[in-house]
């Protein structure tokens, strides 16, 4: 069980770490951005309306909780692939890519019809994230395949992609173990702590890509066999 | 999910932390590797951009050296003889030719008539330098046949020339390249060699169109090629080079295995010749 004080420590993590959304949706419309990033937007704000939404559902003790909750998953990792997508040149990539978002809704059908409800959300977000991880170690072979700039970390999609990254492994093993969440004591401290911390630093990472200029500078050779 | 049955607490949360720590770690320094390798390539990609623009610079100094040789020879050649003869020409055909008697003036008039065949004939012998009619009318079988004969005519070495599947000619600036690469590797030769054969043959496979020459002299192997084609003096390897470039070919100097001769091929892919 958890006591009084542990949960208002729990809701102030949690709370500092859904403001951290704030820092990139301001720098998005205060500096003047580029199309590489309109996606990010619609992810943020995608992450924003569904943690009001939950949020007030939660309150209101709403049966359509757990099926509302269980959408946010599948969206979040369709603008992550086809964000991703978007930043691959190669056409072999691409095709791997949108093959693999297609498998992953096949997939996802009877994983939503006859999972339990812990089991599902645990499941499906450990699916996502290992094709998330995936789909960034391409999108990182084809920049050193093949560079665009000088310094790679002068991409805006660099950091947006790193974020991604960082935050799907990082949350990898707490998504895996969450159907044990209710077995396990101490777990829920380690989901909340781990989430949270990631959760920052992804925002982190968005707002550096909101605010780095990417450089003018351009390379581009030809030879990869992804580029095909 | 049936490798995950745990329910021991302990176990769990040390799986959880580690298997965190672990992922993390690995990620960024994922990250990290990925930011310095990729300026490793970068730093390499213009290293080797560098050293193809410079070799382009080569090429083209090459090229427009060669074309001011070429200018000059023209000029040379159009000064030195046919402007003297010309001009000859004109003190024959000059004024006082009316008040001469008859017999000095037809005496004029074929002079300035045989100077006036001469002038023609080296104004031919400038085109011809420039391209061959042989060339133009015949194709490279016939031009590079030709050249051999002169060049035996010399007596200075003997030279011989054989086409084994010449049945369609290629394009003519093809066959012009294909023929001034010839023509400065026999030149080559002749200069530098001393050999006392030379040999000229054509092959073809499905892929490839093949030139050989054998000699019996000093010749090159392809790394000695290659370093002095990248020197600056090497017009003349360089023109070479240029050309099979257009043409997307390739050059190999060897030596045989016998030591008795060396032998140069040119390669052209079939497919850059349509």
């Amino acid at each position: 069980m958890i006591s009084d004080n542990e949960f208002i420590l729990y809701q102030i993590i949690e709370n500092i770490a859904r403001l951290s959304l704030f820092i990139p949706v301001f720098l998005y419309f205060y500096k003047k951005q580029n199309k590489e990033v309109w996606v990010l937007f619609y992810l943020l704000a995608f992450i924003f309306i569904h943690q009001i939404i939950y949020g007030s559902l939660l309150k209101r003790g709403s049966d359509f909780v757990e099926i509302f909750n269980s959408f946010y998953t599948p969206v979040e990792f369709l603008i992550t692939s086809l964000y991703i997508r978007t930043l691959l040149r190669g056409s072999l990539s691409k095709t791997l890519l949108l093959t693999s978002i297609i498998l992953y809704f096949i997939c996802w059908i009877p994983l939503f019809s006859f999972s339990k409800a812990q089991d599902y959300i645990s499941y499906i977000r450990a699916f996502s994230y290992s094709l998330i991880l995936i789909f960034s170690l391409l999108y990182y072979y084809e920049q050193i395949r093949n560079p665009k700039t000088i310094f790679v970390y002068m991409q805006k999609s660099f950091w947006i992609v790193s974020g991604f990254f960082l935050f799907a492994s990082g949350t990898f093993f707490i998504f895996l173990f969450d159907q044990f969440s209710s077995n396990v004591t101490g777990f829920f401290d380690q989901y909340v702590y781990i989430h949270a911390l990631l959760f920052i630093v992804r925002n982190f990472f968005f707002s550096t890509a909101m605010i780095i200029k990417p450089e003018k500078s351009s390379f581009s050779d030809e030879n990869s066999f992804l580029l095909v | 999910m049936f490798f995950l049955q745990v329910p021991n607490s302990n176990n769990t949360t040390y799986v959880v932390y580690f298997g965190t720590f672990g992922m993390l770690l690995l990620a960024v320094g994922l990250i990290v590797f990925i930011v310095f390798h990729q300026r490793k390539v970068i730093y390499y990609q213009l290293r080797m951009r560098n050293m193809q623009a410079d070799h382009q610079r080569l090429l083209l100094q090459a090229s427009l050296s060669s074309q001011e040789e070429e200018r000059q020879k023209i000029a040379a050649d159009l000064h030195d003889d046919a402007g003297p003869l010309l001009a000859t020409v004109r003190l024959y055909l000059n004024e006082n030719l009316i008040h001469q008697d008859q017999a000095t003036q037809l005496q004029s008039i074929y002079n300035a008539k045989q100077i006036v065949d001469d002038t023609i004939q080296l104004i031919r012998n400038i085109s011809h330098s420039l391209i061959p009619p042989t060339l133009k009318n015949f194709g490279l079988e016939s031009a590079m046949t030709d050249l051999i004969q002169k060049i035996n005519g010399t007596g200075s070495i003997n030279g011989s020339c054989r086409f084994h599947d010449y049945k369609r000619r290629l394009k003519l600036e093809q066959e012009l390249s294909v023929f001034r690469i010839l023509q400065e590797l026999v030149n080559n030769i002749l200069k530098h060699s001393n050999s006392s054969f030379l040999h000229v043959t054509q092959n073809k496979t499905d892929d490839y169109f093949y030139l050989r020459i054998h000699h019996d002299g000093d010749g090159l192997t392809q790394t000695e090629y290659e370093k002095l084609r990248d020197t600056p003096h090497g017009l003349g390897l360089k023109n070479i080079h240029s050309r099979i470039r257009i043409l997307n070919g390739k050059i190999f100097y060897e030596k045989d295995s016998t030591n008795t001769y060396y032998k140069v091929t040119l390669e052209l892919p079939i497919e850059a010749l349509q």
